[in-house]
Order: structure tokens, then sequence, then C-alpha cells
């Protein structure tokens, strides 16, 4: 049931300027007077909502990630999550075209190196006679999560609110959630960690998951600092086709930015499913099958 | 190894080795992990974890033979107890080495004590292994020494046994647990990495004694020959055990329908598996089951160096069969067998290990009397 502009649930719609551009554009990318600096002009135009309401167009080359961060929790109540929430992702199949829009947004936010994706774009595809889909791939944040069973020093952990988190202060980088993880959802930071200079000073926090400590391992947080301030993940604002729902289990609702459905109504009647259900780790990321697709399956330059 | 200036040069020797894992593990903490591994999210656990397995396998599979003597009374194995608690002790050490350089960030280590999670393997079997080498040391202290009541270093030997078997189950419970790969082979591992630790502690102790021997007295002392002889009829029959395990592995694997099993059709098309087997396996059952071969000093010293040397293949293998295969299904990619061959310096970690085994084994035997006979527990 589609309850457009249902202001009272939809808490999530109030994250401002980033969402409306993300939602527009694809990634959260803020046209600035503000261009970077040595960037060259693409020459591929673009049109941007501004705050003001007027449409205008910039090139690609003038746009600038903005990252934002909305006053994570850290240490102890990084741990407890939000009372009374339970969070829940809905990701629609048959929308994905494989716009990695949520993938860039999620690395840009996430302080990753460009080979590394918590958010990854998976070709799928059931039985040799069906159609391939794209399948966007987050962390699940099961309820009965392997990851946080296995971790020996309680670096991962399962917070009230459903979210599984990993401290990569207290991660000692012995791998053993990456290869109990059924999803394959883990990621080591082998590497340096990117864009460093930009995270100088910054306080660490589960919920950001910035800045990365080398030698550790990261995750999809499902971004919980924005969540704290009624802001969708980084990856749902970014998404240009509005593939990834967010929301509250409790509140049985769910939202991509510009569409709010009942999560138990979405589940009944578009048989959502959760992904290898008979590892009964019990999942938190519901998919909407990839039918009555909006576009046909496409390879794309991206794949 | 009577020769001083001989003995200064074999550990000039065994320093090479060191030096260059030294070097591996400096440019570990230096320039980060993609300096050192192969570093790729496919394939977190790397060779130093099956270094790990193998050198701690290797250590309760010694002192589990060690225990024959001091928990279930065959008087005839006592001159071997020594030695095997000395070598449980150093392979305890070289697989901590290789563990420690494997974890990302071992400074957080301390949390293991501040916040552990009783619901991991991994923890219990980091406290079995911990466990292990107090126990261990105490004894072998008390042994050396010649302190200590014989109700105590029962009590010990007793409480040592326990560990040992509750250690490498539990190692086998860290990948036994993992329901999704299941080339891990769930219980079946902890029992298979029971018998496997025992050939692989009796070939390390024939490894070590029999070259001792042959540098002293030109092969085994007479006095020793029956024990050997009954020590090479033990090393055959779990052999033949762990052979036996190997196979079914094996047929399970091939008889499946399961995708995840692909790895395992991949992995006996390879060199190193058919080295893990034929050579590792097969050719030292062989050898221990013709008495013109197990009699002989060459025939026990090259079953035990096949031996050697299959096992620290085979555990490579196991730890990269449920690995090499992305578990994803569905997930077009995930038919691919991701390609994982560790790089020289984890190569170089590894032989850091060995090489500090070696050496701290060649500085026991020049100064700590492991041919000690008397152990006087009875």
């Amino acid at each position: 049931m589609k309850k457009k502009d249902d202001k009272s649930r939809r808490k999530f719609l109030r994250y401002t300027f980033g969402a409306g551009l993300g939602t527009l554009i694809g990634v959260p990318l803020i046209s600035n007077s503000f261009a970077q600096e040595g960037k060259p002009l693409s020459g591929d135009k673009i049109k941007l909502l501004t705050t003001d309401g007027k449409v205008i167009e910039v090139d690609k080359g003038e746009l600038k990630n903005m990252a934002s961060y909305a006053h994570p929790a850290i240490d102890k109540e990084a741990r407890k999550g939000l009372p009374n929430r339970k969070f829940v992702m809905v990701i629609d199949l048959s929308r994905c075209k494989n716009a990695r829009a949520c993938v860039e947004s999620c690395q840009y936010a996430h302080q990753l190196r460009p080979e590394q994706e918590f958010m990854k774009v998976l070709k799928m595809q059931d039985t040799e006679k069906t159609a391939p889909y794209w399948m966007p791939k987050p962390c699940f944040h099961c309820d009965n999560a392997t990851c946080v069973d296995v971790c020996p020093v309680y670096a991962t952990y399962k917070r009230d609110d459903g979210l599984v988190l990993v401290d990569s202060n207290r991660c000692i980088g012995c791998k053993y959630c990456m290869v109990a993880c059924p999803y394959e959802a883990r990621v080591f930071h082998w590497k340096e960690p990117f864009r460093k200079e930009e995270f100088e000073g910054m306080d660490y926090s589960p919920e950001t998951s910035v800045p990365v400590k080398q030698g550790t391992v990261g995750k999809c947080d499902f971004c919980p600092d924005l969540a704290r301030n009624d802001q969708l993940p980084h990856c749902a604002t970014a998404c240009p086709e509005g593939v990834i729902y967010f929301g509250d289990y409790n509140e049985d609702t769910v939202t991509n930015g510009y569409e709010t459905h009942r999560l138990s109504e979405l589940i009944e009647k578009k048989s959502a499913y959760r992904y290898l259900p008979h590892y009964g780790t019990e999942p938190n990321v519901y998919y909407l099958p990839p039918v009555d697709r909006i576009y046909p399956f496409e390879e794309t330059k991206n794949s | 190894m009577k020769n001083g200036k001989s003995f200064i040069l074999w550990l000039g020797f065994l320093g090479i080795f060191l030096a260059l894992g030294a070097f591996a593990a400096l440019r570990l903490y230096t320039q980060g992990s993609d300096a050192v591994f192969h570093a790729d999210d496919s394939v977190p656990w790397t060779l130093l974890i099956a270094s790990y397995v193998f050198f701690v396998l290797t250590s309760t599979g010694a002192t589990i033979v060690a225990s024959l003597s001091m928990v279930f009374g065959f008087t005839k194995f006592d001159p071997m107890v020594k030695r095997a608690i000395f070598i449980g002790l150093i392979s305890l050490v070289a697989g901590f080495l290789s563990m420690g350089l494997e974890l990302g960030d071992p400074l957080h280590m301390f949390y293991y004590f501040l916040t552990p999670n009783f619901k991991s393997p991994i923890w219990w079997m980091g406290a079995f292994y911990m466990s292990l080498l107090i126990i261990l040391s105490i004894k072998f202290w008390q042994i050396h020494k010649g302190i200590g009541s014989v109700k105590l270093r029962k009590i010990l030997s007793i409480t040592a046994l326990i560990l040992e078997i509750a250690a490498l189950t539990t190692l086998g419970s860290v990948f036994g647990f993992i329901e999704a790969r299941p080339t891990y082979f769930g219980e079946f591992i902890q029992v298979y990495f029971l018998f496997s630790s025992i050939i692989s502690g009796i070939s390390a102790i024939f490894f070590f004694s029999l070259i001792v021997y042959k540098l002293k007295y030109n092969g085994i002392p007479e006095s020793l020959k029956s024990m050997f002889e009954s020590l090479s009829k033990i090393f055959g029959a779990f052999i033949g055990i762990t052979l036996l395990f190997s196979i079914w592995r094996i047929l399970i694997g091939l008889y499946a329908n399961r995708p995840e099993f692909d790895a395992l059709h991949y992995i006996i098309d390879t060199w190193h598996y058919r080295v893990e087997i034929f050579i590792g396996l097969m050719v030292p059952f062989a050898i221990m089951i013709i008495p013109n071969f197990r009699k002989t000093f060459t025939g026990k010293l090259l079953a035990a160096i096949l031996v050697f040397i299959g096992l620290g293949i085979e555990r490579m293998n196991m730890v990269m069969l449920g690995q090499i295969r992305p578990i994803f299904p569905q997930f077009l990619e995930s038919k691919h067998i991701i390609s994982y061959f560790p790089t020289f310096w984890e190569w170089a970690i590894a032989m850091f290990s060995l090489a500090l085994m070696i050496f701290l084994y060649s500085l026991g035997e020049k100064y700590l009397k492991l041919e000690t006979h008397d152990i006087s527990t009875k």
C-alpha cells in the first residue's frame, strides 16, 4: 500500500537536501560553487535540483561527493542501539539496473578503496532458463548472526535495534567472521586507508565505520548515525531507481525516499523473501523478486 | 653437533630463515597486510592459518604420544617422553608465531581477556592451547629438574592429555562449525584432526630424534630399537587411519551433488593434493607396513619426512578447500574457483615458524638433555 506524502509515517524523509538530490541524480553528490579543484570538466551535463527549487545544469566534473556524518554515538552508546527500533531493509530486485550509485555512495561515505565494497551488486541467475538479474547485497544484519557468535572478542556485536556492527577499536583481525558469514558480506582492510587525510582527527565510531583502521574487518553498517537522525542510509539515498527501502520492523514501515510502504504488506503481496533462510540466521534484509521488471536485464558498463 | 663450530654454522643457517621471516614480519607491520598477504577478501585465511594448524596439531600429537608413558603407563616409551614434550612446546610456540602474524591487529589481543566471547570456538581454542603451553612448560621443567611428586606429575599429565584432546578438537570445530562451508566437513574434521595430529606428532619425534641419533651414535641405539619399532607400528596404523579418512573425504565430496563441492573436484586434480595423498600418506604407509622397510633407519626417517611434508601441504589444502569457491549461490561468479597461491612473504613467515622450531630444538638438544630416560612417573 503506497502512502505517498504520509508525513506522519515518514520520519525518514526528513533528511532534506541529500535525499532529494540523491533521488534525482543517483549519487549523493552536491554540485558546488565548490567544484573539485583540478578536476577537468567532462562535457557531460547533469540536472540538479537546488534548495530553492530551481533545476540547474552542471558539468559532471564539477560534482563533489559529500558524505555526511550525523553525530554518531561512540563507545558504550554505540553498542546499545536506538531504543524500540528494529531496522530492516527491503530491496526491490525488479528495479535494479546496476547503476552502482549505492556502491559508490557507500564507498565514499565509508572511506573504502575502489576495490572494496560493503554493498555489492551481483549478477544473479536462478536457473539456466531464467533471465539474470542484478542483486544489491549489503550485510543482512542477521538476528542469529554467525559473525557475532564466532568473534572471540565481541568486536562484532548485535544491538538492541537489530544492527550488527563492528568495533574496529577492538577487532584483532582474525578474519573468522569473514569465513563464517554465509553471505560473504565482510571486507578486510588489507591496505592503508583511502583518503586518510580527510578523516584525520575524526573520532572513530562503529556507527560510521570511519576512520578506517588497517588490519581490521569492516562491513555494511546500515548507517546508524543517519538513522539516529531519521535519515536513510547512503545507499538508499543514492539509488536513482528507488531500489532500496529502509525502515523499522516495529513500525512496520519502509521507505525508499519517495514511496512508503507497510513492510508486512510488501512481504505478503510481493512475496518478499530472505536469502538462504535454511541457515537459520534470520536476516533483516528482504528481497522483492525480480518479476514485472521496469527494465529488461542489460549488461551495463559497470558489470 | 659435538663440534661447536658446526653447531654455530647450523644455527647461522637457520638464522637466514629467521632473519627473512623477521623481515617479512617487519614488512607486515610497517607496510601493512597487503605487503605480505595474498590480500583477497574471498580467501581471508592464508598459508599462515594452515601453518598455525600444522604446528599446533604437531604439538598436540607429540604430547599425546608422550602420554602413552605418563598417563597410560607404557614404560617402554619413557626414553622419548622428555623429547616429545619439548617438541610439543616448541611446536606450539611456532604455531603461535604464525597465528600472531596472521592477525591483522595483534595489539588488540588484550581484549581476548577483557571481553571474552565464550560462544566463539576460536576463543576456546586459544584458551586450551594457552593452558596447554603453561601445563607443558611445568611438566617439562619438572622432568628436567627431576622435581615434583609422582602424584602431581600424574595429575599434570592427565590434565595435559585432556587439554590436548580439547584443544585439537576445538580447533577442528573452528572449521567444522562453519555451516556455510561444507567442504570443511563439519564434525568429521575434528576426528580427522585427532588422527592426523598423532601422525604429525610422531613424524616430528622421529625426524628430530633420528637425526640426533645418527649424528651422535650413527644410528638408533640398541636399547631404543624396540621402542622405535613399537612407535613405528603405531605410526603406520595411524597413517592408515588418516589415509582412510582422506579417501572417504574425497568419496563423500565426489558423491555429493552440492555445488560447494566443486572446490573438492578442483583440488583433487592439483599436484599439491596428489603430493598430500600419494607422497604424504600412501608411500609412508607402505614403508611402515612392510617390515623390511619399517625396521631400517632410512625407512623410518623417510616416512617421517614424507608425512611431515605431506601434512604441511594437507593443512594448506584443507584451509583452502573451504574458501576457493565463493559460497553465495546463484551468483554467476560463484561457479568459478578462486586461484590462491601463497605469496613469497607468506612462505617466508611459514618458514620463519619452522626455522624457529628447529632453532629451539637445536638449542634444547644441546643444553636441555632431551635424552633423559628416567622420567620417574611410576
